[in-house]
């Protein structure tokens, strides 16, 4: 599985490689929405499935997934939004940006890989 | 290294830099600053330190930060101004939340600070009634994960699972909604997801299908029922509920026990519908009826939906990345290498005889150049802004300003002037002094100011810039400057100048950096800590650097530092004594003499001193004041010349050390003045008294690095000479 | 410049094939007219001899400091740190640098002379004189060619620590 995780805290990026690296998980970070789309872009194959920060500087979660889903290549990623706040009002607007699924941050390794696998259909 | 630890290590890293950007942007609210982006960078920042304290279950640090991004929230959304009295509290609250990050860092149990003020401010707003216990709505424990209670009550019409006995089949009906598709929810993976809970068998409904010319690509108008025989006979309808977990507000779900007995069907196989990509213009409506109609389980905070952000046009960001520092280091060393290496096949060059005009000798020109260039990059890649040092200051400011009751403004210049990352950090404690210093003595109070004909507010500038191969930091203020006479006078008192001697204003104004000098009558908290100036030159002399003092009486004073821009490199004068060649410090040299031309007297049957100006210094061998015997052995490899000591090469260096006076330096000649690459002595060698470091010589030999201060010391140099007040700025710079 | 020796196996190592654990690996030299070894997994490498720059203030026996590829390499003559005369200057001179841990240190040495195998049961515990001396320098020794030899330990060599200099300040 191949997941591109973005979040502009460097200690949450680094948490969430050791976490999907140590179950054999392919992790490209990103550091914000713009970054995280400029990193897709560069991809030679497109990832299973996305992460992302909602609170972000220059573009964040909301934006991203929003430009995510108009583009066609792109159609169909799963996409997991990391949130802090347990706040269903966040959960709506990202519900309503395309996102797939939430996880709270912060995350429980387990549950956030079963989340992916569970999105990915991929073990 | 645990990889847990090394990113508990990142996250306190990234602390600190949120912190910076925290104080930047709180600072620019308060001189002003209204736009959104700065308020989002604060509130981002506070943000993101919960997040990484939440990873580690910080839970103070959680606790204290969500207090304060709750009242910047409040911020955010326009409900709280951000007025002086806010931004001042936001200040505060920064600075508390730097000392709990750093109690945190050192594994000492912190608690939470006092958020009286923060709540205070919301007060006055709607959130006063919602700014809860963190707990309720953010749990710093790993498995906080669960959303789905979110959407629980959508289905509590739904029949409770009853202990069942046995493994009975479970029948879920599963019916996407229009937007489950684009959502990035898959229905097969779904039903893969369920296979690891028992067997299934899924049969496609598809009786609500619309006619073809009406199918969405984007919908799935499809219904399955899927048949799951649980593996495990305790399987809950939770269970099976939590596959679906993404997918509870996108479909319509029906989870119930089969009637038994169950009649086995027909295995169907997946009815998957092959999924077309989705097509521009189909957009969603955040308002859509499947939305709004779910429960609101939780209680939702009355703030409005935040627009949704524009991004605002901005520099392409910088890319950047993380690089251990030792590789760093290894390449400026091994760049230090090259130089050496290059300057050893010149001088072979030469020496082999050949002509200053052929092709070889322009070609190492070439390489010369590109070396040094080479050298420049290496060293920008260490180099860093001082704009953190200087951000870090601001606090000092603060505190000094609060604790002595003046008011003052930092004024700052030349943020983004790089000097050696060392250097930065080695920094911070010298200009904390100078800053303290400049509010204690310097300033004014805002009556003696007003007084003065001067603004109540009391200015500090700190400002940096780079100089050729230095970079000058000043402190000014423009409080009063220095008074001369008390500075005399307590300095005859503690007999560090003749009672009688006339001074000029500048070698007065020196005497402020003398050992054990102290200018205030009364100890103060700020500066009365044990530490005079003295410290403060010591800490600019380590870095290679240089200080002076300028004051106007009245008007102000100004303190400046020069450092070099790197510590790995050292500007020095390549002596030689008794056939060995060493390195001493540009940076501690005064002046420098032939011998012929000095005057030279002996004091008894040992001390001999040197007249340099109008005083007499003391005048040391340097082989033998590094306590070398007087009788080396030549080099065998006889790659230095060494003949008999020649007078017309003898020479004295002036030097100046911080516990005695300026005294001469002996060397049998002065080689060459260069920068050298700084070689540290490892811990294996102890303490080497006399000796800094060393470095490599152009042909290869280990040079010593002489430590000046260490000489006088090993010397018996150290007692307090009665006229120390000498401090020129080094003529050769 | 400069020239790294590399250690060719000897030929006196070879012989019947024995478990390599039972053997230990050790690199003899010649200093100050004795045979010593070194454990060779302590030897980082055999450099030429060069003329060291002596430290002030420092131990008769530390020669001072030798450039080893762009870091300064400590020198002690090994020799008089074992309480012989100091060794004199010459070309033919060779510098065995060896590590311990994250220490490394040059030694002074008259030749280098072999790489031997000694069996475990070869090697000999180093006899008790007097009272005994904790701090010998060497803790085992072994006989070959009717030659002593002492394997001295590389940890008891090298001063502790920061403390090499002191007391040492005239």
């Amino acid at each position: 599985m191949r997941v591109l995780a973005i979040d502009d805290s460097r200690t949450i990026r680094d948490m969430v490689r050791l976490t999907l690296e140590r179950e054999g998980i392919e992790t490209t970070l990103a550091e914000d929405g713009l970054h995280g789309i400029e990193v897709l872009d560069g991809l030679e194959k497109r990832p299973d499935a996305i992460l992302t920060d909602l609170n972000m500087p220059r573009l964040d979660g909301f934006g991203f997934i929003e430009r995510i889903r108009k583009q066609e290549k792109y159609s169909g990623i799963p996409i997991l939004v990391l949130t802090t706040e347990n706040a269903r009002e966040l959960k709506l607007r990202a519900r309503a940006a395309g996102a797939t699924g939430w996880i709270v941050k912060p995350f429980d390794p387990a549950r956030l890989v079963g989340a992916l696998r569970t999105v990915t259909g991929l073990t | 290294m645990d990889p847990m630890d090394a990113i508990r290590v990142t996250f306190f890293e990234e602390c600190a830099e949120l912190l910076e950007s925290l104080e930047a942007g709180l600072l620019a609210l308060h001189a002003g600053t209204q736009d959104a982006d700065t308020v989002d960078a604060v509130f981002r920042a506070v943000h993101s330190i919960k997040g990484g304290a939440g990873a580690f279950g910080l839970k103070p640090l959680v606790a204290f930060s969500h207090e304060f991004e709750t009242a910047l929230d409040a911020l955010r959304s326009g409900r709280l101004a951000p007025d002086a009295a806010a931004v001042s509290v936001f200040l505060r609250a920064g600075d508390q939340l730097g000392d709990l990050i750093e109690t945190c860092r050192n594994g000492d149990t912190p608690t939470v600070p006092d958020t009286a003020d923060l709540m205070g401010l919301l007060a006055g707003t709607d959130d006063a009634a919602v700014s809860s216990d963190p707990a309720v709505d953010f749990a710093p424990v790993m498995l906080d994960l669960d959303v789905a209670p979110l959407f629980d009550d959508a289905f509590t019409d739904m029949p409770e699972a009853t202990g069942v006995p046995d493994n009975r089949t479970w029948i879920v009906t599963f019916e996407p909604l229009p937007d489950l598709l684009i959502s990035g929810n898959e229905p097969l993976f779904l039903f893969r997801a369920l296979e690891v809970l028992g067997r299934i068998e899924v049969e496609a409904l598809l009786e609500g299908l619309p006619p073809l010319g009406n199918m969405d690509p984007q919908v799935l108008g499809l219904r399955w029922m899927i048949r799951l025989i649980p593996s495990a006979p305790d399987l809950t309808e939770t269970e099976i509920e939590a596959i679906f977990e993404f997918a509870l507000d996108l479909c319509v779900l029906d989870i119930c026990l089969a009637p038994a007995p169950t009649i086995a069907l027909t295995s169907a196989p997946v009815t998957h519908q092959s999924v077309t990509p989705p097509m521009e213009g189909l957009r969603q409506q955040p308002d859509e009826p499947g939305l709004d109609s779910l429960p609101d389980t939780e209680p939702c905070s009355p703030r409005p939906p935040d627009a949704p952000a524009t991004p605002l046009p901005k520099p392409p960001p910088m890319t950047t990345i993380r690089v251990d520092l030792e590789r760093v280091d290894r390449l400026v060393n091994l760049v230090g290498e090259l130089v050496i290496s290059q300057s050893m096949l010149a001088q072979g060059m030469i020496r082999a005889g050949l002509d200053q005009h052929s092709e070889a000798v322009t070609n190492l020109d070439d390489l010369q150049q590109l070396t040094r260039d080479m050298q420049d990059s290496v060293m920008s890649i260490r180099a860093q802004p001082v704009k953190s040092l200087f951000q870090r200051m601001t606090r000092i400011v603060r505190e000094a300003a609060q604790s002595t009751g003046k008011d003052v403004r930092l004024e700052t210049d030349g943020e983004g002037t790089e000097i050696d990352k060392t250097v930065v950090e080695r920094l911070g404690d010298p200009l904390t002094h100078m800053i303290r210093n400049a509010i204690d003595h310097g300033l004014e109070d805002p009556k003696a100011r007003t007084a003065a004909g001067k603004q109540p507010t009391g200015v500090v500038r700190l400002s940096a810039r780079q100089q050729s191969d230095r970079v000058v930091i000043e402190v000014s203020d423009d409080g009063r400057g220095v008074d001369r006479d008390r500075v005399l006078e307590r300095a005859i008192a503690r007999g560090l100048v003749p009672a009688g001697k006339i001074l000029d204003a500048g070698e007065i104004d020196r005497l402020l950096f003398l050992p054990g000098f102290s200018t205030s009558e009364t100890v103060s908290s700020l500066s009365g800590r044990g530490v005079g100036m003295d410290v403060v030159q010591r800490a600019i002399r380590d870095l290679n650097g240089t200080i002076a003092i300028t004051s106007t009486e009245g008007l102000g004073c100004a303190i400046s530092i020069s450092l070099p821009l790197t510590l790995a490199i050292l500007d020095g004068m390549i002596v030689r004594s008794n056939c060995q060649r060493m390195v001493i410090p540009l940076s501690a040299i005064i002046e420098t003499q032939t011998i012929s031309a000095a005057r030279i007297e002996r004091l008894g049957s040992r001390q001999t001193v040197v007249q340099l100006h109008d005083h007499f210094v003391p005048m040391v061998d340097l082989a033998q004041g590094m306590g070398f015997p007087s009788a080396l052995r030549s080099r065998s490899d006889g790659s230095a010349d060494c003949d008999a000591a020649d007078d017309d090469d003898t020479a004295l260096l002036f030097v100046q050390s911080d516990d005695s006076g300026p005294f001469a330096i002996r060397v049998d000649a002065i080689e060459a003045q260069r920068q050298v690459v700084i070689k540290g002595l490892g811990e294996d060698f102890g303490h080497v008294p006399c000796v800094s470091a060393a470095t490599i010589l152009g042909d290869g030999h280990v040079a010593l690095i002489v430590d000046p201060a260490g000489i006088a010391a090993t010397s018996g140099l150290q007692t307090k000479r009665p006229t120390p007040a000498l401090f020129p700025e080094s003529s050769l710079q | 410049m400069n020239q790294t020796a590399t250690i060719a196996p000897s030929v006196a190592a070879a012989g019947p094939v024995d478990p390599l654990e039972d053997r230990s690996e050790l690199l003899t030299f010649r200093c100050g007219g004795q045979r010593y070894a070194v454990d060779i997994m302590s030897v980082r490498e055999i450099r030429s001899w060069s003329q060291p720059t002596p430290l002030p203030h420092a131990p008769p026996f530390m020669r001072g400091m030798v450039n080893l590829r762009g870091s300064v390499l400590p020198v002690m003559d090994l020799a008089h740190r074992l309480g012989s005369p100091p060794t004199d200057d010459d070309p033919r001179n060779v510098i065995i640098v060896i590590q311990d841990r994250a220490r490394v240190h040059g030694l002074l040495v008259e030749a280098v002379s072999d790489i031997v195998h000694p069996r475990m049961d070869q090697l000999q515990d180093v006899p008790q004189v007097g009272d005994g001396d904790d701090n010998a320098m060497a803790d085992r020794l072994f006989v070959v060619d009717d030659v002593m030899i002492q394997v001295l330990l590389i940890a008891r060599i090298l001063p502790p620590i920061g403390t090499q200099f002191a007391g040492t300040m005239t």
